[in-house]
């Protein structure tokens, strides 16, 4: 498991856990039963407050990326390919959201994107 | 939500100085921060809290209990660092443990050897002859060498290189591995709360100012540098702190996400510890 974590970004702490443990697992980098630094060591081994990587965690288990193993541990869940596709497919429309903001900001309209989109299926 | 300890309406009084309503929760299994400038109250508070001083009004208690019900065991599952250590300077320190092993028969002398090694202590060193840093983790090590489920203490990092304050942040996360342990610990280094606390508590002229989950002042509060114009126009917004500093106005933000959607041209930054201490400070309350 890799996780860098970074204080210039304005992204809290646990959201770059989270995220960085998410996308290892989307990835197949951290593969299913594959079991999970405890959140204290974790937490020791990244020099960061418990109460920041029990967050990640929770967030990990609710968003079932992450099952927890009462007394035992957490592992990597089961990840099956709809699951995948749809986190994918969350991952696109936040992006399209970004570019349909960026493009308003410059009084682009539904229409144009439209035509953006089918010039690029055209190349 | 269990409590290693606890600070009720605590008053302290002496001559030139006086502990307001203090009143601190510290959760067990966590680890707090207690920070302020230099004699803002952190020592005092600390050492009613240990029961070191007279207090005129207040209830404290420590794991539940107050120390009145049996100071000697209560006292038994605390590992305290003070700023003085009391060791002879004459001793060696391997003598010191010797000493201290007759006090505590929890004593693990193999935590001792083991991290007295890992420091580069040499046991047959005096005291006198160790650096601060070694006599600052020497004093770290022999809190924690009775296996207590409690460390108190009092500027456990200030003088030290962040290679040396790094070695004991690690011996601090290593500490809370048991959950039931527990760090209150004060310090005007705030980068080191900024890392390892889980809250934060901040003392200002005897008084609390603030008692915060340390992610979330990290995540939400913000800090705002604008013009006298634009501080006119931010109307109502609610802010904490404001000070007046040379060619702008700077503001302390309690939700900075909020404010960046209602004035998008402005920028808020996120706060550092120190920031928000010398804003409280030196600027004023709204």
């Amino acid at each position: 498991m890799e996780i860098i974590l970074s204080a210039q970004t304005n992204k809290p702490i646990y959201e770059q856990i989270y995220d960085q443990i998410k996308r290892q697992i989307l990835a197949g980098t951290l593969k299913t039963g594959e079991e999970l630094p405890s959140m204290r060591i974790l937490a020791k081994d990244l020099k960061i407050s418990v109460i920041t990587t029990k967050k990640a965690y929770e967030e990990l288990i609710r968003d079932g990326f992450v099952t927890s193993i009462k007394a035992k541990g957490c592992y990597v869940a089961q990840i099956d390919a709809v699951f995948r596709k749809t986190q994918e497919e969350q991952n696109i429309r936040i992006k399209l959201q970004q570019i349909v903001s960026q493009g308003r900001s410059i009084g682009m309209e539904k229409k144009d994107f439209k035509e953006f989109i089918d010039k690029v299926f055209e190349e | 939500m269990e409590l290693a300890v606890s600070v009720k309406n605590l008053v302290v009084e002496y001559d030139q100085f006086r502990l307001e309503n203090v009143n601190i929760e510290v959760p067990a299994g966590t680890i707090v921060g207690f920070v302020g400038e230099n004699g803002a109250g952190k020592t005092t508070t600390i050492i009613a809290i240990l029961n070191l001083i007279h207090y005129q009004k207040g209830e404290i208690k420590v794991f539940g209990k107050e120390m009145s019900e049996g100071e000697q065991e209560i006292k038994k599952r605390i590992g305290v660092d003070l700023d003085d250590s009391f060791f002879y300077d004459n001793f060696k320190v391997k003598e010191i443990c010797q000493v201290l092993r007759q006090m505590f028969p929890d004593w693990d002398q193999n935590f001792m050897d083991v991290h007295l090694k890992k420091a580069g202590i040499d046991p047959q060193k005096k005291f006198k002859e160790c650096s601060m840093g070694m006599k600052a983790k020497l004093k770290i090590l022999t809190a924690v060498a009775h296996q207590p489920e409690l460390l108190i203490l009092d500027e456990p990092t200030s003088g030290l290189d962040p290679v040396s304050r790094d070695d004991i942040l690690e011996l601090f996360l290593e500490f809370v591995q048991d959950e039931q342990h527990t760090i209150l610990f004060s310090s005007h280094i705030t980068t080191d709360i900024e890392k390892i606390a889980d809250y934060i508590i901040f003392i200002h002229e005897g008084q609390i100012e603030l008692n915060i989950e340390k992610d979330q002042l990290l995540d939400t509060y913000g800090l705002l540098k604008c013009s006298k114009q634009d501080a006119a126009d931010l109307a109502d917004f609610p802010y904490e702190y404001h000070q007046s500093i040379p060619y702008a106005e700077k503001f302390v933000i309690k939700d900075r996400q909020g404010f960046q959607k209602e004035f998008p041209d402005l920028t808020v930054e996120r706060i550092t510890i120190d920031e928000l201490l010398l804003m409280m400070s030196k600027g004023e309350r709204a």
